[in-house]
């Protein structure tokens, strides 16, 4: 056996197990816990909290409309009405829509055709004359 | 190691007797202090990463199901720490170019008898595998008993032995 490493290595041991904690380290673990829970409150929501929170607010929502006074809803057919309807649709005569001869502004085509087959003079002295009153029409009525 | 009490504190401390954690902490930081000072690249850290450990302590034992000894849970804790640290520290270390500057400034930070003391214990068993490296620690310079440093291992005794008996061989100084 060494007695020179044996003395060495009984040194070494001795100035390592003389090494002490400089603080107490207890008092600063329940600090740095608590900061560390406080901190987690206000980062991400936890799961249980958010679903609490959602859970009450959808039955205040839900306790709310059961809470609303009848006569908000005067007027308004309710579910019972609404299923039971008919409706349909059916078109009057003050419904109808006027049409193109009643806008007073276009004339009735087919007067304007009777009107020229009643001419029985009228013909179209040549196709040129013939070919501009059909463009005519057909720009007029389009 | 008082195997006995420590689970009776931690029993306590879970029924809400906070100064069962106290006593707990004050028998122990003593000791996790030294390991995370033997362990760390930089010695310095070593009061910040003993306080994580209790801090995570002050929450992981009251979960604790007493399937090991409640120094082990905290050993192993203190590793995980260390682990952490030091790579951080490596990962810095590979920033600064000028690598060499960076450890002279630190050891004259730290330019205490008791750093001289670590240091030269982190020179003499450097060269040992992570293994050997720990069984030497916590069997010859925190003296701990085969079953004790077996149980903190996780690891059988007979184990620790054959680490233990590998260590010596390599470095003459360990065999006193």
């Amino acid at each position: 056996m060494n007695s020179q490493n044996k003395d060495k290595l009984d040194n070494l041991i001795q100035q390592y197990r003389s090494i002490s904690a400089p603080t107490d380290f207890s008092i600063k673990a329940y600090n740095s816990q608590a900061d560390r829970t406080i901190a987690s409150w206000f980062s991400m929501p936890s799961l249980p909290v958010t679903a609490s929170l959602l859970t009450v607010f959808l039955i205040a929502g839900v306790v709310i409309q059961q809470n609303l006074p009848k006569q908000a809803f005067d007027g308004y057919p309710d579910m019972g009405q609404l299923s039971s309807m008919n409706i349909s649709l059916h078109h009057t005569d003050s419904d109808k829509m006027p049409g193109l001869t009643d806008l007073g502004q276009i004339p009735d085509l087919t007067s304007i055709h009777m009107e020229i087959k009643q001419q029985p003079n009228h013909k179209p002295e040549n196709k040129i004359q013939q070919h501009q009153e059909t463009k005519y029409f057909i720009h007029t009525f389009s | 190691m008082d195997a006995l009490s420590d689970k009776e504190l931690v029993r306590r401390y879970r029924q809400g007797d906070n100064s069962a954690f106290t006593q707990l902490v004050k028998q122990h930081q003593d000791r996790l202090y030294r390991l995370a000072c033997i362990n760390l690249y930089h010695e310095q850290d070593a009061m910040d990463v003993t306080q994580e450990v209790f801090t995570r302590a002050c929450k992981g034992l009251k979960q604790f199901r007493f399937h090991s000894e409640p120094f082990t849970w905290l050993y192993s804790t203190l590793k995980n720490v260390c682990f952490e640290y030091n790579r951080k520290h490596s990962r810095d270390k590979e920033k600064h170019h000028d690598s060499d500057n960076l450890m002279l400034q630190i050891e004259d930070r730290s330019n205490t008898e008791t750093t001289q003391y670590l240091i030269e214990i982190k020179e003499l068993i450097k060269k040992l595998p992570e293994r050997q490296y720990e069984v030497v620690i916590l069997r010859i310079f925190e003296g701990l008993s085969i079953n004790d440093t077996a149980m903190m291992m996780k690891c059988r005794p007979g184990t620790v032995k054959a680490l233990l008996n590998k260590a010596q061989k390599k470095i003459s100084v360990l065999q006193g």
